[in-house]
């Protein structure tokens, strides 16, 4: 999450200290911006109100710097440069990093002393200023405006004038987008499977008129449901790419539908659907000539929603290889829909496979070194080895003889002492002598044989 | 030879033609190929290659056949232009590391974990009719007659490609697949040269020598410091819509796995019967 997406998570809760929040324009932003014009009496004053937001921001584990000026520029200036201006600090104490209200007429004498850089500026032209020796605020004031503009550019003298008041600037406030969200309410509780169809189809149609003007599309959507007795029930449909469709979207619902029906044993009163998460729709421009060979990405995303849709999403997963040596340990899945990467497969297909543990062309090599498929836990076995150290002879696997022919190996394979239970193993290829391929290994620790895979 | 069985002789081969052209209409027209890497095998396939919108049977008896990893290649090829590979892994042992490291790119294949034989049957129908899916791979072990017949019908649907391992139990079943194909490991004889000339075999029991210095291959040598080559027989069982007899001259291949690089060729095994009739001229 970058730090503009936090911020704006707090938006909503920071309603409670003034109607009006926004997000620092600059980038990287870190502050939140407040209008607090005309709140102070509600709070019994402006030390009170800033102390109080000082303490909620603490109770949710954020250290905060607040600053409460005249203008933005000047609040912005001192909650970022406080040690200078210690005699507007509310504390006692006056330490640095207590709250600071500047009084009403106060702000150019509290800034006067300030670094340059307190006045949002680039780099380039704090650069400049700094090697002109113009270190403070207060240096600044001594040229006339005129000067100040020629020879510094616009950019300085707005962004004094915003700190002085001069000019205005406004907060541009964050306002959270709406829920989207759709309910039906059935006159009389029914499970007929077409009413309820239809219902959907309605509510889903509502929900892409919603999201359309702003070009979105549904990843994640709740289904709640209320029984006529008032049992309640719901469930989730995630997808793997946004889609804004009622068509795939009521299909994807349907899937799981019956089974939650099932569950509650009533007739259904009340229907809502409600998107828990909504993402910009991908425009993808259609080809002229249509070209049957093509891969189309939005079938393999439609094909992975259905899937997941019925299966679960940890039934439809991804590998991602892990940097283990242990073999069973060596990858992990992911689930396609709303896992960690959640991200279309054409922007997956643009970024390098960084995460990989290695890319996949320079692992072809030795691919018969693993078995295709892995017992999900190793099969303890009886075996007929002839040296004490030596590969094994045969072995009995399921009630099925095996005499070995070739063997290759051994591969040794330990884990460390930090892991916990440390493995020490040296895994055989062998081969019987009807031409079978096994993995087997010895523990180290007991000398024991286990069955680990078969190359199928 | 009486004229009615002469009459019903031709009456049945006169069938099996209308068969044989019903079978072949239905194949989605202009369907694309795409080979399984390995000519000798492709040549096996009707018209020399995998057909989109179709199935194929690997049949495989036991564990460690290599049966699975014949069709991972042939997924692999099947994939390269046309989406990812779809993995339905109903017995939970399906081991991605040994994928990737057979080519398969991590992030284009969609590994599906099922449990019940109806959802196994319901994700491979999905998967084939989609289109959305390069290849579809599955082992299975519990595929019904009509199961098998609703699959072909939903990869002619959405062309999709389905690469089926199942046992050789089922070789007598009908057979919806585009080609069913038997596959059998056989004994890997020393280090055999691609041009089919053998090397000496290693001596009777080596396999009692002492092990090779451990670690220093990671496990790439063999008992008696040969590198490992794997054998594989690969034999066509049935063809759609071509008769028995008319199945591709070669119905038996001898295919041999590199270890370093897993390149899949053909053997050149001298078959005496063959010599000895070229010696006669016959």
């Amino acid at each position: 999450m970058s730090g503009r997406e936090a911020l704006e998570r707090l938006v909503p809760w920071c309603g409670q200290f003034s109607p009006s929040v926004g997000v620092d324009a600059l980038e990287p932003p870190e502050s939140l911006l407040f209008d607090v014009t005309g709140l102070a009496h509600l709070f019994h004053g402006e030390e009170t109100l800033i102390g109080h937001v000082g303490r909620e921001f603490g109770r949710r584990g954020l250290s905060t710097r607040i600053a409460l000026a005249d203008t933005l520029g000047a609040a912005w200036a001192l909650a970022h440069y406080p040690i200078e201006n210690l005699q507007f600090a509310i504390c006692n104490l006056q330490l640095p990093g207590s709250p600071i209200v500047v009084p009403p007429g106060k702000t150019r004498a509290a800034l006067l002393p300030l670094p340059v850089e307190a006045l949002r500026l680039s780099a380039d032209c704090v650069e400049t200023l700094r090697e002109l020796g113009l270190r403070q605020i207060g240096q600044l004031l001594r040229f006339s405006r005129d000067s100040l503009a020629t020879r510094f550019g616009p950019e300085l003298l707005v962004r004094l004038d915003q700190a002085m008041g001069v000019v205005e600037e406004v907060i541009a406030a964050c306002h959270p987008l709406p829920q989207v969200e759709a309910e039906t309410v059935f006159e009389h509780p029914t499970d007929r499977p077409a009413v309820i169809e239809q219902a959907l189809e309605r509510q889903l149609e509502q929900i892409a008129r919603q999201l359309s003007p702003r070009r979105q599309g549904v990843q994640e959507l709740v289904c709640c449901f209320r029984g006529e007795t008032g049992k309640a029930g719901e469930f989730t449909v995630g997808l793997y790419r946004p889609s804004a469709a009622p068509r795939h979207l009521a299909e994807l619902i349907e899937m799981q539908w019956l089974a939650a029906q099932r569950k509650l044993a009533e007739p259904i009163a009340s229907l809502r659907l409600s998107v828990t998460v909504a993402a910009p729709l991908e425009l993808e421009q259609q080809e002229l000539f249509g070209d049957r060979g093509q891969y189309d990405p939005r079938q393999t995303a439609i094909l992975v929603d259905r899937l997941s849709s019925r299966l679960g999403r940890s039934s439809v997963v991804r590998p991602r290889l892990l940097p283990e040596a242990q073999p069973e340990l060596t990858w992990r899945y992911e689930p396609w829909v709303g896992g960690a990467q959640r991200r279309p497969a054409s922007s997956a297909k643009k970024r390098p496979a960084q995460r990989q543990t290695f890319s996949h062309c320079a692992s072809c090599k030795w691919p018969l070194t693993r078995p295709l498929s892995l017992a999900q836990r190793p099969v303890l076995l009886e075996v007929v080895s002839m040296a004490p150290h030596g590969p094994p002879l045969a072995f009995s696997l399921f009630g099925q003889q095996h005499r070995i022919e070739r063997t290759w190996g051994p591969e040794r394979i330990q884990t460390g002492w930090w892991r916990g239970r440390s493995v020490r193993r040296d895994y055989y290829r062998v081969e019987t002598i009807t031409g079978r391929w096994f993995w087997l290994f010895r523990q180290l620790s007991d000398g024991r044989w286990y069955f680990h895979g078969a190359f199928d | 030879m009486s004229s009615f069985s002469i009459h019903r002789r031709a009456l049945v081969s006169e069938l099996q033609e209308k068969l044989r052209r019903w079978e072949e209409a239905r194949r989605p027209a202009g369907a694309a190929r795409t080979s399984t890497g390995c000519d000798q095998l492709d040549r096996l396939f009707p018209d020399g290659g995998v057909a989109r919108g179709t199935l194929v049977e690997w049949l495989a008896e036991g564990e460690g056949g290599g049966a699975m990893w014949l069709a991972l290649m042939a997924a692999r090829q099947a994939c390269q232009e046309h989406g990812p590979l779809v993995v339905i892994d109903g017995r939970g042992t399906f081991y991605p590391p040994a994928a990737v490291m057979a080519g398969i790119d991590p992030q284009r294949l969609i590994v599906v974990r099922v449990t019940l034989a109806r959802d196994e049957s319901w994700a491979l129908d999905q998967a084939l009719r989609s289109g959305g899916a390069g290849a579809v791979l599955c082992l299975t072990d519990r595929l019904s007659q009509r199961g098998a017949r609703r699959l072909q019908l939903a990869a002619e649907a959405g062309g999709g490609v389905g690469f089926l391992v199942r046992p050789a139990s089922v070789r007598g079943e009908p057979c919806w697949a585009e080609v069913r194909l038997l596959v059998e490991p056989c004994l890997g004889t020393g280090v055999r040269k691609w041009d089919g000339h053998l090397l000496p075999e290693r001596p009777e029991g080596c396999f009692a020598q002492k092990v090779p210095v451990p670690f220093s291959d990671g496990g790439k040598k063999g008992t008696n410091g040969q590198r490992a080559a794997r054998c594989l027989a690969v034999e066509v069982l049935k063809t759609r819509g071509t008769l028995a007899s008319e199945l591709a001259e070669q119905k038996r291949l001898e295919l041999e796995i590199d270890d370093e690089t897993g390149i899949v060729r053909a053997v050149a095994r001298l078959d005496p019967a063959a010599a000895r009739r070229r010696w006669s001229g016959a």
